[in-house]
This record gives structure tokens, sequence and C-alpha cells, in this order.
């Protein structure tokens, strides 16, 4: 293996007497083809692969681009429903809308930019919005906003943990603000167990017209069609990257492996994208769009023609580079950002070439981009690649597709027991300070002040607004999108299935809360390593609990079906050593509202409306915040949930909203109706001097559980003349309902607590504690 | 030249273009996205410019400062100084400071510096008020001096400062600060995060002697409905939510705070006519 050529035999059928030595050889010179894949891959070419041939299958049968430990898993999801167009395995989701937007769909997308980010966090959480945003373009769709879900560790322990969150927050709003597009919150967790794997998954949301949905394959018909590549020029960056993501951080320097964002050119990229739909829909020019990501124009070409049920001839000399000279295997497959592919008919392409590189004039945007016809589909089913007279790549197409599959054993973890709670008098005054005065409950303002929530001036619930952020479909209609995330990872880590339930739970129920129908879900499997058979076991059961309560709240979208998931991801090798990421599967909801104007926000908005708690009774204090940060007990299991009963409350949070009976609403999760009530008001002009007098002796539980019991509940301010429609409602889903108070005019929380108790704060004391504690990690330095 | 024809001036990079439009179709106005490839002599058929928000150029140097130096803000500073009105938002407004178009005496005499935020640095976004000033800028006339407009800002470089001290207390005195950031109550806001940048006299905006050209660094295109206006913005604009809210009203079809500068631009072009 002495040979270095992009043309030039990868191995000799001497040395494939011994793949495991052949496979070491690779991954010395960073290919990453497993012994069983050096044998597979020579005899689906009946030679030994070309050294290009090996660097794009090593791409191809990465777990990053094969989930081949996964993909047999994930058919447990349900991916079905009568508002589903197109389920997950195109780039992103497309789910239809109700009237008056039934002639758009709605294009969700969800991706993780984990190990990036981890190693560069400001390029890595960039390219992650980047990288998602083009997902959703290559669909048709305009990008209308991101979210984001963010894994730290603990920035108490190292400033290494904190400078990932500060490069992460950078990242996203350097890449998000620029690029025009609303960032719409989405939730933020520190915990010890990402100190060396923090989590950046990035979803992204976008609208196309109903019959303008482009998909990534070469049309039907005669053609004949041609490759046209858009974009940055080719470069060396992120060479290497879907291997990179397919392992464990090493000590070696991998920051090579990690794309360069140019949110600059990708706007003006996008721009003159939108302007090529509107075109290619006006004029029923046919066509195929892919965005390049993993294994670059490779990966992008290739299986543009499989999945047309073609071949292709590629001309890599056509397409527009970097002047330094490069190896053809990198530019082949290297990740550079801020490219697409199109097919078209060979016809248009001097329009769209045109298009591109003198209306838009993307060379003067950044020296070297534009748009080249780069290559043919061609009849006959093989993928070819040529490069200076010299033949790179030459084999079937089918060669391409051919799925891989690795066969991990997985057992149940055996779960430590929760230790018995200590008794103690609680001092609930002080706790209630500590929750939101520490990280994990504080205020998140701190870090969404970055970013641009309101570009496009769709937006009508910001984040900290809401339990959701709802968007306008339409400039003209009434029709509202809501959207939210969970994922509690100490759940998850109590008990995968139950947590994963509840993050199903909690997304939906943030939609409902708002008034939005829990329409459509995305997820991503964030987890360690796949040979590890309890990782594994973990990850079949956050995928039980996902599909379970999908299974259980899809009603309100389409009665007897599930709520889909359009689209995913999974994330495997977040582990350094022994050390593996708690199971972390993050769920997006999205939701929809006949009218944004309903959408009910968590700021109590007048003094004399009375507060009603909804839904699970106050028992129990299990997988709190409040015994994990004021008791400092670690593990135990998470709060029950029954599905049948988190399905009745979604339905009367509709209801609610869509009667106008109530004028805020919060859910009740972590940290509890203590935490909730605190937040309502937090989120209330401070000038209106608002605060809330509840009598939580009604709850008939300790202080403590009354206060910070995690279980399913939802709190409502309304006008005392809507009480009795609300609790008639109530009553009809069966959910039960506590009236606990009054909102007040005199700026504090005063509660009446059990056994004749009384505790205050003022509103101010509660806003000081939960504004401080991201500020303070934000601005310290040193270890 | 078409009165009511606005051109949206779009550099690259510039990212609010399209609810610019909407803002001016709101207001009964025809708007029209003027790409920077066009030649300069197109420009003379609008009858007046939206500099919409964004990152022209990238930021490159400084904000605005590369959109400045575009032959086509040559041509856009004689059709001013006919007296065309100039509307230039957030990162359009960066651009008309750098291209000495406001405060408008043929040379740079302001900035658009990074804000001053205590404990942060860089971007920031939330809602602000902002107080109308006695001015004859054409945007604002139609509001009494005194009005609460409250707003969104979001920018990194939005603190308006002189090259001289005396500057911007003279371009008050000349009614050329139609705008202050202020508080709910309406005093003049002097500390974070009701002054979100630090701009010298809490200006929010800043136009031309003749009042046609405005810098503003609120965006006002993304508040035109009162369904956008944001949940913990306090007093009189949230009671006109509330009552539209309690009594069904349509929240989309009321104005939000940001409409009333647009209708004050269609407002002067009527009049023009």
């Amino acid at each position: 293996m002495t040979t270095l050529t992009a043309a030039t035999g990868a191995w000799t059928t001497d040395e494939s007497r011994d793949p495991a030595a052949v496979s070491r050889a690779l991954r010395a010179r960073g290919v990453a083809l497993e012994a069983e894949e050096v044998t597979l891959l020579e005899r689906l070419l009946g030679r030994p692969p070309r050294w290009a041939e090996a660097v794009l299958f090593g791409i191809l049968w990465s777990e990053h681009c094969s989930y081949k430990s996964t993909r047999h898993l994930l058919k447990r999801l349900p991916t079905r429903a009568p508002q589903v167009v197109i389920g997950p395995g195109e780039d992103a989701g497309v789910v239809s809308l109700p009237a008056p937007c039934d002639d758009l769909v709605l294009v969700l997308g969800h991706e993780s930019h984990n190990h990036p980010s981890q190693v560069l966090p400001v390029e890595g959480a960039a390219t992650g919005i980047g990288g998602i945003v083009r997902d959703i373009v290559c669909m048709g769709a305009e990008v209308v906003g991101v979210m984001d879900s963010l894994r730290f560790g603990d920035p108490a322990g190292s400033v290494h943990a904190r400078d990932v969150m500060r490069g992460v927050v950078q990242g996203i709003a350097d890449y998000g603000n620029a690029l025009g597009v609303p960032n719409l919150g989405g939730d933020t967790v520190f915990d010890s167990g990402y100190d060396t794997n923090c989590l950046v998954n990035a979803m992204a949301i976008g609208l196309a017209p109903a019959d303008g949905v482009l998909r990534s394959r070469v049309p039907q018909g005669p053609g004949p069609w041609v490759f046209v590549l858009v974009g940055k020029p080719t470069d060396e960056s992120g060479f290497g990257g879907a291997a990179f993501a397919s392992g464990e951080l090493g000590a070696d320097d991998q920051r090579g492996a990690v794309q360069l964002p140019d949110p600059f050119l990708k706007r003006v990229l996008n721009v003159a994208t939108y302007e090529v739909f509107r075109r290619v829909r006006a004029a029923g020019v046919p066509c195929g769009f892919k965005d390049l990501g993993a294994g670059g124009i490779a990966c992008a070409t290739s299986e543009l023609a499989a999945a047309g049920g073609c071949g292709a001839e590629i001309r890599l000399d056509d397409a527009h580079r970097v002047a330094r000279p490069l190896p053809p295997e990198v530019l082949l497959c290297a990740e550079t950002q801020e490219r697409y592919c199109w097919v078209v008919p060979e016809a248009f392409a001097p329009e769209l070439v045109r298009l591109y590189e003198e209306e838009f004039a993307l060379g003067q945007v950044m020296p070297g981009a534009g748009a080249r016809v780069i290559g043919r589909a061609i009849p006959e089913k093989r993928y070819r690649v040529e490069w200076q007279g010299e033949v790179l790549v030459d084999c079937e197409v089918d060669a391409i597709t051919t799925g891989r599959k690795a066969e991990r054993p997985s057992r149940p973890r055996v779960r430590a027991e929760a230790k018995p709670r200590r008794r103690r008098a609680a001092d609930v005054r002080g706790a209630l300070l500590t929750l939101l005065g520490g990280e994990h409950l504080g205020s998140r303002e701190y870090l969404y002040r970055h970013y641009d929530s309101e570009v496009q001036g769709r937006t009508w619930l910001r984040p900290g607004e809401g339990d959701a952020a709802v968007l306008r479909a339409h400039p003209e209609r009434p029709l509202g999108l809501a959207f939210a995330v969970g994922g509690n990872p100490h759940w998850c880590a109590g008990d995968p299935d139950l947590g994963a339930r509840h993050a199903v739970a909690e997304a939906a129920r943030n939609c409902a809360v708002v008034g939005a129908r829990p329409w459509a879900l995305t997820d991503c499997l964030n987890f360690g390593h796949p040979e590890d058979p309890e990782v594994m076991g973990d990850l079949e059961a956050s995928l039980d609990g996902l599909a379970a309560a999908a299974h259980a709240l899809g009603g309100l979208a389409a009665p007897g079906s599930p709520l889909p998931y359009v689209s995913g991801n999974v994330s495997l090798y977040n582990q350094v050593g022994r050390d593996a990421i708690p199971p972390s599967p993050i769920v997006m909801c999205a939701g929809v509202l006949d009218d944004a104007g309903q959408a009910l926000g968590l700021a109590p908005t007048s003094a004399g409306h009375v507060i009603v708690l909804v839904g699970e009774p106050r028992e129990g204090l299990e997988g709190s915040t409040y015994r994990r940060e004021v008791l400092r007990e670690r593990g135990g299991p998470p709060p029950p949930l029954s599905l049948e009963h988190e399905a009745r409350l979604q339905a009367f949070a509709v209801e609610v909203a869509r009667g106008r009976w109530a004028a805020a609403a919060h859910d009740v999760s972590d940290g509890g109706l203590g935490v909730a009530l605190a937040e309502m008001l937090l989120a209330a002009a401070p000038e209106a001097n608002l605060g809330m007098d509840a009598q939580l002796d009604v709850l008939g539980v300790e202080p403590a559980v009354a206060l910070f019991c995690e279980r399913p509940a939802i709190v409502y301010a309304l006008p005392f003349e809507r009480l009795p429609r609300f609790s008639q409602a109530a009553r009809d889903h069966a959910l039960q309902t506590w009236p606990i108070g009054s909102v007040s005019a005199h700026g504090q929380l005063r509660m009446l607590l059990p056994g004749e108790q009384r505790v205050a704060w003022t509103v101010a004391e509660l806003r000081d504690a939960s504004q401080r504690a991201l500020a303070r990690r934000w601005n310290e330095e040193g270890a | 030249m078409s009165t009511h024809v606005v051109a949206v001036m779009q550099f690259p990079g510039v990212n609010c273009e399209a609810e610019t439009l909407r803002a001016l179709a709101r207001a009964g106005l025809e708007g029209e996205v003027f790409r920077w490839t066009r030649p300069a002599s197109e420009l003379g058929r609008y009858g007046a410019f939206v500099l919409p928000g964004g990152f022209s150029y990238q930021d490159r140097v400084r904000a605005g400062a590369l959109a400045a130096r575009d032959p086509l803000l040559g041509a856009l500073a004689e059709l001013a100084d006919e007296g065309r009105p100039v509307l230039g938002i957030c990162n359009g407004a960066q651009v008309l400071v750098e291209a000495g178009l406001v405060p408008g005496r043929g040379k740079v005499e302001l900035a658009l510096a990074r804000n001053r935020m205590p404990r942060r640095s860089g971007y920031y976004s939330r809602w602000v008020y902002c107080r109308v000033e006695p001015s004859p800028c054409v945007f604002t006339r139609a509001l009494p001096p005194g009005t609460l407009v409250p707003l969104p800002v979001a920018h990194g470089e939005g603190r308006f400062t002189a090259s001289s001290r005396t500057a911007m207390p003279r371009l008050l005195a000349a009614g050329q600060v139609p705008l202050r950031y202020a508080s709910a109550a309406g005093e003049l806001a002097e500390e974070f995060p009701a002054l979100p940048n630090g701009a010298e006299l809490s200006a929010a905006g800043v136009c031309n002697a003749a009042g046609n050209v405005l810098a503003m660094m609120p965006h006002p295109e993304r508040a035109l409905e009162l369904g956008a206006l944001a949940r913990g913005v306090a007093g009189a604009w949230s009671e006109r939510r509330l009552a539209c809210v309690q009594g069904g009203g349509d929240l989309a079809r009321e104005d939000g705070p940001g409409a009333v500068f647009f209708r004050g631009l269609a407002a002067h072009l009527m009049e023009a006519v």
C-alpha cells in the first residue's frame, strides 16, 4: 500500500486475504472501513477498489451516513399519519397543513452536530445550523425558523464546559442571525455527563407550496439531465467529517474535519435558490435538488442518480474549486459548506447558471463561488467519476446504495436504586431561590438574547414568552405554527423508556399549552458507543418509549393516528473512554393553531385573574430538580406518566386556547408548581408590578411536594367569569382542577402552605435570582 | 417616476427584504426589491427607498461600511437631496450613517459603534420603548412628541456616537433625533437594558435636516400587526392588545406599533403627488 494516487488501487487481492490488516492500514490513512467491509467492497466491485472508491465507501458506510447500527431499530417509530406527505428517508420530512393553508406544506428537519461542536464550538454549532437549513431548502422550501437543543457539561466544573457553552451560542447566533432565519428557542441542559461530549441538536423549519416540493433524485423522463453544482468553491474543509462523527473523539487534532461556515454566502445562495424555485415552478421545469453534506460531490451525485434509478458520469475537472491544488479524492468527498446540486434538463442549465453567476453574482460575493455543470445522468446504472482523463470511481449504482447493517447486542442496564429521601424540614423559601438561581432552572434569557428570533416578521410568540414559539404560516391567513422541544437527560438516565415518553409528552404538551394541536415530531437519538450492549439497551428502550408516547398523542391531528416522526437523526459515539453521555433522545414537536392570535403566553396580564392548576395531583418528588439540586440526591426514576391522561390534558389545553378563556398558561414540569408560578410572573412586564396570592394548602400535601413535584400539569390564569366554562371543559375531559389563588397587583409571590405556613418572595428578588445564574457562568473566567 | 413604488435596496447579505415589502404593502405602497447587480441609473424611477436590515457585505470592516461605498449610494444621495424619502433600518441605518446621508451635511459625522452593555458583548435582541421627539422627520411627524412606540432591536453595532461632543446635542436641538430609547413610563432610558446599546443621548433614530432621510436601529417592520407585540411590553399597547383579544378582535388586522412609520411614508408620498 505505497501508492497514494486516487485512481490506483487502495489494496491488492493479495493484501485483502487479511482484511483486518487492510482495515487497519486504511484507518491509518483516514479511511474507516471495517474488515468485513473490505471484503464486501471488493466483492461488490469484483476487484480491489481504487483509492477514491475506498474513500467514498468509507463515508457511505460510516455510522453517520449508513445508520448501520440503528436503521433496523428505527422501524419501531410510527411514521404514518394522514398529514404526512414525506416521512423519514429524505433530507427532511414534509407534512400537510390544514385549511386555509392546505396549499402549503411544512418541512421539518433535525440534525446533530455534537462532535464538531465539542472540538470547535463556534464553527461546529454554526455549521450545524447551516447543514440543517440546507436539508430544508433542498426539499424546495424556504426556511422560516431554527431551534436548538443544547447539552453542556457542568459549568461549575471546568472552564472548558463554559467555553463550549459560549462558543456554541456564539456560533448559532453568528450563523442564524446573518442568514436571516429566526431562532425559535429550544432548550439547554447542564450535566457533568456532557463534560467531554456536548450535544448540539439543530432543528429547522420550512414552508413550501404543496405542489412545489422537490425530491433529491434525477427526474423521470428522457432529459437529457445534467448535474449543476452551485455555491462555494470546493476546498478541503470537512474532509473526513462523516468518519469523524462516527467514532470517539480522540487525542489527535481533529479540527480539520470540522466544516467552515459562511452564512453571508449562504444568505445570497439561498435567496438566489428561492428565485430558482419560483422560475422552475412557473415554467414547469422538472428538476431534482440535493444539498452537499457528508461525502460532498460524490455522495450527492451518486445518491441523486441512485434515487432516480439511473447512473451518472461526473467530470470532476468541471467543478469550481479553490485555486490551490488538492487531491481529487478530497475534491470529490470534502464537506465544503454552502453548496447544493441541481439536476435539470440540459436545455435549462444555461439559465440556471446565469441566474446564480450573473443575476446574483455569486463570484463577487465570494471569489470562486458560482454554478457549473459537472456531469450528466446516463441510463446505464453505473456511477463514474473522471479527473484529468483518469477514472476515479466506476461502480454499479446498486453498490452505492447497498445498505450496511451492524448487529449490535443489547441488554437492559441495571439501574442503581434511588437512595431513600432524607427527611428534613423543607425551607421552601430558600429552595425556590436556589432552584431559580441555579443554571438548571435559571432564566435562559442571557443566552437567547444573542439570537434574532424575529427576522422575517412572522414571530408572534418568542422564546421566553410562551411554552412554545409561534409563527404565522402566511401573512394574510390566521394559521399559526408552534414549535417546542423535549428531553430530560436526568429522567432518561433513570429510566430510558419512561424518560423518552416524557420527552415526547413534554414537547407535545408545550405546543398544546400555547393552543396548538401537536402535528408532527422529529427526533435525534444521542447516545454513546453502539458496541456497548448497555448503550444499545438504553437506545432500544428509548425507541420503545418514543414510539409508545407518539402512538398515544396523535389524536389531536388525526383521530386514531399516531403523532408521526417525519425526520430524525442518530448520533452515536458520544463517549470518551468509559464515559458515555446519559441516554439523550431529543424530540421536537410541531403544532398548528387555527389562529395565531389564540396563542397563549405564560405572562399573566391582569390582577384579579384566578389561577387554576389542571392535571395530575401533586404527589411525590420522583426525578424532581428539587431532589437533585436542593436535597443533592442523584438517580432514581422520573415521575410516572399516564399517556392516556396526557392525551386528555393536551386536548383540554387546545380547547382552552381556542375558546380564549385564559389569559396565560404554563406547563408544570421542571421545578414544579413553585418554579412555574415564578416563571409566569417573571414573563410579565416588570412595570405592571403583578404578583400572585396562592393557597397551596388546598393541595393537601407537604409544602415541598406542593411546590416541587414535577408530575405533568398545566397552570392557568383566567378571568373569574370564564371559570365555569373552563371547569366544565376540564370535567368533560375527566381532569382534576385546583383553583389555587389569584393574580395580584403587589409585585409579590405569596403562598399559604399546608399547616398555616406563609411564605412570600418579591418578584424583583425572584428576577434577580433567575437572571443571575447564566450571566455569572458566562462571565466566569479561570478554572 | 412612479411616486408610489418604493425600492427595497438589496445588498448582498441583507435579510429583511420580505417583511419590509409587507410593511410597505400594509401602508398601501408598492415595494420592489432592487438588487445590487442592477445599474444605479435605474434608481430614479422610484419614489422612495428603504434600506432594510441584515448584514450587508458581511459587516466587513464595519457594519454598513462597504454598502456605503457602493455606487448605488452615490445615486441614492442625489435622490435624497431632491427630497425623496429614504428609510434605513438597522443595517440600513448603518449604511446611511457610513455614507454620510445621516445626519447629512456631506460628510460622515456619526458612527454606529459596538453596543456598550454590562456583562455582555456583541449582538443583542429585545423589545424596547422609543419616545418620539419633536422633528420634521417624514416618518414620525404624524406622532405627537412624547408618543411611546415599543419596537424590537436586534443588533451588535447600534450605539449612535459622534466625532465631536457637541454634535448630538446640536442634532437634538435641530429636531434631527426623532426617536430616543425610553422607559415604559416614557422617561429617557439611561441604563441597560432600556437603553440597549449605550447610544449618546439615548438616540434610536437620527434623520437629516430636511427630515426625509431617517436612520433607525429598531425594526418597525417586525411589529406590523398588533399580534406581533411582545408579551412583556407594558402600557397602552399591551392594553390595546388585551382589549382586542378579549373583544374577539383580529390581531392581524389591527396595526402594531411599527406600522406607523410606513403609514407616515405613504401619507408623505400622497401629499407630494
